[in-house]
């Protein structure tokens, strides 16, 4: 499911331009949700069990994401991952993470009504410079790890972060998780993760070595990789060009002798060069650290030091934020980085 | 300490429906035979397929929350056995790691009179939850119990309080 869900990803920014024709074909069981006041606005995505469209609210005039799922007449009716990850993220009511507003049921279909934010930390990383992220990374982070913690509070993982998957309200200026597959309790066993997704670049080692290991500290893992993605504007272990797999064994093997003298070295070099605090450097290296039952926490890592009075930094206090179509620096941003 | 904390508040919750749900069967008498009657035939189903006793909870905590928005007549038997059927299906598919198709949880204990085809008991399924707004994930007594039997049992010195959590 899961590894199926990163490549549409793929394939809709890929085709930006072509979506709209497949909204058409696509559309057909959407025009149902008409019924309850929605207006599709474009397709978003695709996954196995259904599509992911743009709506709108015609009551509130609100933005919403709309997942279609279609259940086969299977013999055994509503599949119970369906039925589990639906009513979990009912239970789920936070301001760091993306609500699940409504699940309206027709006939076969099932479709689950997300609340929905144009911009993605994926897009806003592109679209930025680093030096214009700086001043938001402490607020971001600490919301993405409060959003985090209260996942792991309620003993759900996330299991997919990664910079798409969370999403910035400009408005509110807060953070939200996303996850419009299916957030998936621990306790309850899961087949799906017995696929092995080496396309993904934000998980965890352990979940390389055994796929049944799957629990908390792998979301902290990929948070720590968004975290270095936030910092550098670069993925920090890119798949595609470079082989993914040896950069991290390379990590690894580092993190294993105990050296911290090549990979490790050259990455906090490097961060510390981009204007990174020595204290944040600290909280990286302790939400990558190998061994996952010593990772940081998601809790913990609010603690640290790096964060003490992040909650105090309000995004765009500081700088104004922009959609990414906009590119130019403001003249308030130019004073914040002093360049006045 | 959370968890503890979250459930409680959940559980708090709950409780309305509970006292709302008795003033009601007050009023109606005859929904209590029909329902035990219900409870009757998940408690078998539940026996013999060896279920957890949360899925036998949640089934009749399904059962009792739906009777809150819908008025069931007492008398139609077949409305209440695939009200069950429902019941069952979608706490165990909540609960348990491996769930019987839809025909085989039926023939389990043979009903005297009914057999609903899997279509059927999937409409049945859809309504049950959309009629619980699709707040499936109950608090059971179970849960506490779990918990401070963690509590009891976690003195390894490795693990603070949060990890016991897990």
């Amino acid at each position: 499911m899961k590894k199926v869900k990163d490549c549409c990803y793929k394939v809709v920014k890929k085709t930006n331009g072509s979506v709209s024709c497949l909204n058409i074909l696509g559309s057909e069981q959407m025009e149902k949700v008409k019924d309850w006041n929605y207006k599709v606005v474009e397709k978003i995505g695709q996954g196995v069990f259904g599509e992911v469209y743009k709506c709108l609210n015609l009551e509130t005039g609100k933005k919403v994401a709309i997942k279609m799922i279609n259940i086969q007449n299977e013999p055994e009716g509503v599949p119970s991952y369906l039925i589990a990850g639906v009513s979990l993220l009912k239970e789920l009511e936070h301001d760091n993470i993306v609500r699940l507003l409504d699940v309206l049921t027709s006939g076969r279909y099932v479709y689950l009504v997300f609340e929905y934010l144009d911009l993605d930390l994926g897009s806003f990383i592109r679209k930025h410079t680093a030096t214009s992220i700086r001043p938001h990374i402490k607020t971001i982070l600490s919301q993405i790890l409060v959003g985090l913690a209260y996942y792991h509070s309620h003993n759900i993982l996330h299991g997919d972060l990664q910079p798409s998957n969370v999403l910035i309200d400009l408005k509110s200026k807060k953070v939200k998780l996303a996850d419009f597959g299916l957030t998936t309790s621990f306790g309850v066993p899961h087949i799906e993760y017995s696929y092995n997704e080496v396309g993904s670049p934000y998980k965890a080692p352990e979940s390389r070595i055994r796929s049944s290991v799957y629990s908390t500290p792998h979301d902290v893992w990929a948070v720590g990789c968004i975290f270095a993605e936030m910092v550098s504007g670069n993925p920090l272990f890119p798949c595609g060009k470079k082989d993914h797999l040896s950069l991290i064994v390379r990590y690894l093997e580092d993190m294993i002798n105990n050296l911290f003298i090549c990979y490790w070295q050259d990455l906090a070099e490097q961060l510390l060069g981009l204007g990174l605090e020595p204290p944040g450097v600290e909280l990286l290296s302790q939400m990558l650290y190998l061994d996952p039952d010593l990772r940081v926490t998601a809790n913990g890592a609010l603690l640290h030091r790096y964060l003490r009075h992040a909650e105090d930094i309000r995004i765009a206090e500081t700088v104004p934020l922009k959609l990414p179509s906009s590119n130019k620096p403001s003249f308030s941003q130019k004073v914040s980085e002093g360049r006045f | 300490e959370e968890f503890i904390v979250n459930i409680f508040n959940s559980e708090v919750d709950h409780q309305k429906q509970g006292s709302e749900l008795l003033a009601k069967y007050r009023k109606l008498p005859e929904l209590v035979t029909s329902r035990q009657e219900a409870i009757k035939w998940i408690l078998k189903v539940y026996s013999h397929s060896q279920f957890r006793p949360e899925t036998a909870y949640l089934s009749v905590n399904y059962l009792d929350r739906f009777l809150l928005s819908h008025s069931m007549k007492p008398g139609k038997g077949w409305q209440w056995h695939l009200l069950s059927v429902a019941c069952l299906a979608v706490a165990a598919k909540m609960e348990e790691t491996s769930v019987p198709n839809l025909l085989d949880l039926q023939l389990i204990e043979p009903s005297s009179r009914f057999l609903f085809k899997p279509k059927t008991v999937h409409r049945m399924e859809l309504l049950v939850m959309s009629s619980l707004k699709w707040r499936l994930c109950t608090v059971t007594p179970f849960d506490f119990v779990h918990y401070f039997i963690s509590k009891i049992s976690c003195f390894n010195p490795q693990r603070d309080g949060f990890g016991s959590v897990f």
